[in-house]
């Protein structure tokens, strides 16, 4: 896949600010809410009532991940991001990233596999760009595989059939690739050339009512691309999709270094 | 003859999302902490010099002044407060350089509970 386009700056302007006017109001929000929930303040809330409480919980934590991708997506258009690189595993990382999303994979009965071959060399790269791609990956899946499917997580050195997505491959680049298979909903033939659109969200998961804000993957593949590296996927409907990263060893910000 | 009691830890809140402040005020007495809340960072630094507090909760994007200076000129002040900065959210650049000028803590207000900044509260 390509990278994806330059957005117009005053379309970035306006999603930076929209997701820094919208995150004080969203915290008050979580924070009453927060002190309702514990019953701190007043009288313990009965059984209908905490039920609604938990609604508009559920309903600020999406509104949450929203302005978290806005920003994310507005930093990366932006080239805002500029955090020194440093030395990783990648294992760590996806280590790192799954524990807060292990009460959502339990409560959907998932099954998670993590398989990572032993030595690998670490990447040099900036954290937060491989955070916000090992982050969206998971969510993504986690978010669009039925309950009691499974989640296949692995990471390994770059076959040179991998190298072949990099832009700029050599013969003896080291490179790693992380995949991330699931057996959730796939992405029907029409929608594959989009994906990597921002704000696009295929119609298969919208009919479904899957709540997102089309900015994961967008997310993913622009970090992707400033960290050198490709992002690609095969899918089927109804059977699942496997998306892949390859990242080299070094990034061309560590390049720099 | 009355038990001399330890006097509750002293909060100064100074954020101007009016909401926000209100929120941590309500938990913060309500765990037995005396607070102030102010909504700007030259009221902040006018406070500090006329009254003393054992934490200030900063946030850093505020009008008049913002908590970036305040925390510069934190030195003039003659007992300053343990800082923990709150930031609307999470900005590397902006934890590095609050960090940087002597912020003991920084807390993403958009991504954290408020308990987590009263048990920051508790241990400080």
């Amino acid at each position: 896949m390509s990278t994806p386009p330059t957005p117009a700056k005053p379309e970035v302007e306006f999603m930076s600010l929209v997701a820094h006017q919208l995150s004080a109001p969203l915290a008050a929000v979580r924070w009453y809410a927060e002190m309702l929930h514990k019953g701190e303040m007043a009288k313990p809330l009965d059984a209908t009532q905490a039920e609604l409480l938990s609604e508009v919980q559920g309903a600020a934590a999406r509104m949450d991940e929203l302005v978290t991708d806005l920003l994310n997506a507005a930093h990366l258009d932006q080239n805002k991001i500029t955090d020194d690189p440093v030395a990783v595993q990648l294992a760590d990382v996806v280590a790192t990233q799954l524990q807060p999303l292990s009460s959502q994979i339990a409560a959907h009965k998932l099954q998670l596999s993590v398989q990572a071959q032993p030595d690998l060399p670490t990447l040099t790269v900036q954290l937060s760009l491989i955070q916000m791609i090992v982050q969206n990956l998971l969510t993504n899946a986690i978010k669009y595989t039925p309950d009691g499917g499974s989640i296949t997580v692995s990471i390994r050195p770059a076959a040179a059939a991998d190298l072949t997505h990099l832009k700029h491959a050599t013969p003896d680049q080291s490179a790693i690739v992380l995949a991330v298979t699931d057996t959730g909903h796939g992405i029907p033939a029409a929608a594959q050339s989009q994906l990597f659109t921002k704000f696009y969200r295929a119609d298969n998961v919208r009919a479904l009512g899957i709540s997102g804000s089309g900015l994961g993957l967008y997310i993913a593949a622009a970090a992707t691309a400033k960290l050198g590296g490709a992002v690609w996927f095969e899918s089927q409907e109804h059977k699942g999709s496997s998306f892949f990263v390859v990242l080299p060893q070094n990034s061309p910000t560590a390049a720099k270094l | 003859m009355t038990t001399p009691t330890t006097p509750p830890k002293r909060v100064l809140i100074a954020d101007d999302e009016h909401p926000l402040a209100h929120a941590l005020e309500l938990k913060l007495q309500h765990e037995g902490y005396d607070t102030v809340a102010v909504s700007d960072g030259q009221a902040c630094l006018k406070k500090l010099a006329s009254d003393q507090f054992d934490i200030l909760l900063l946030d850093l994007m505020m009008p008049v002044m913002d908590g970036f200076s305040v925390l510069e000129q934190l030195g003039t002040v003659s007992k300053p407060p343990v800082v923990f900065a709150l930031s609307g959210l999470r900005q590397h650049e902006d934890e590095k350089r609050a960090l940087g000028l002597g912020a003991q803590k920084y807390f993403v207000k958009s991504e954290i509970p408020l308990e987590t900044i009263v048990d920051a509260v508790k241990k400080a």
